[in-house]
């Protein structure tokens, strides 16, 4: 028996499509995250649908639309990048509600890549 | 092989503007229940507020061409247009606060674009523990 997560993550379309054809490409996410975020440069991820889909909304590349996509990834992995610390778990600050977040450092990304699975939502 | 996704796989959604003017941005509000004529008042002053402050003290990241307008469609349905040159910048922490403010305070939202974080009745049954991965959230497959 194999244990599955899945988080979600909102966005633009077009990132949104890059991320499933391709996977998470540590120089596409430099290049549009500009601003501060709260945990340092990452990405992030959503245990509830419906907050992926308020960080959809403002998106600012979101011209073409915005999306939500989901990513399924053995607890295990997880774990282990949560006790290497190449992931955090924590409450998502400066949102109007109450809810948790997944960030993943940049140097996890080709392990992500291996070990997830990204899918529309 | 491995699935090539298109646009047609994606749920889409997308930010409202008008025809004549692509910089006119318009969200929908749902309300948990009808808003008196002072309720109604309140939220139009809040997101006009919302505007002076941001449009006056240049602090969020300024960019506003004019006032919103408010228009209550019924009396728990609102919208909300921006008239602005993009759509990032910081002002929007400001303005969800506010909204989320109001929510709890006088009127829940229901949902904001479809979307239900406002909604002071669903946040505390969906808020995930602090320190622990939820078990319950976790899909078993073999």
């Amino acid at each position: 028996m194999k244990e599955i997560l899945k988080l979600y993550h909102g966005t633009d379309v077009d990132s949104a499509l890059d991320i499933l054809n391709n996977g998470l490409d540590t120089e596409k996410l430099l290049l549009l995250q500009t601003q501060p975020v709260q945990l340092g440069t990452g990405w992030y991820s959503a245990f509830d649908a419906d907050v992926a889909w308020f960080f959809a909304s403002i998106a600012p590349h979101a011209i073409l639309g915005y999306t939500v996509i989901e990513m399924s990834l053995p607890i295990a992995k997880l774990e282990h990048l949560l006790a290497i610390k190449l992931a955090r778990q924590n409450r998502i600050a400066n949102v109007p509600f109450i809810a948790e977040q997944v960030w993943f450092a940049v140097n996890s990304f080709d392990f992500l890549n291996e070990h997830a699975e990204f899918r529309p939502y | 092989m491995k699935q090539k996704y298109t646009l047609n796989d994606l749920t889409v959604r997308h930010h409202q503007t008008t025809e004549k003017d692509n910089m006119a941005y318009t969200h929908k509000v749902l309300f948990n229940r009808p808003l008196s004529l002072r309720e109604q008042q309140q939220f139009t002053r809040l997101l006009i507020s919302f505007y002076d402050v941001v449009h006056f003290s240049q602090r969020f990241g300024n960019g506003f061409l004019a006032e919103p307008s408010i228009t209550f469609m019924t009396p728990d349905q609102a919208s909300y247009t921006f008239y602005r040159e993009n759509m990032g910048g910081d002002w929007k922490e400001l303005l969800f606060a506010m909204l989320a403010t109001f929510s709890t305070e006088v009127v829940g939202i229901a949902q904001h674009d479809g979307n239900p974080v406002f909604d002071p009745t669903r946040i505390p049954k969906n808020s995930p523990s602090e320190n622990a991965l939820d078990l319950s959230r976790l899909t078993k497959i073999n």
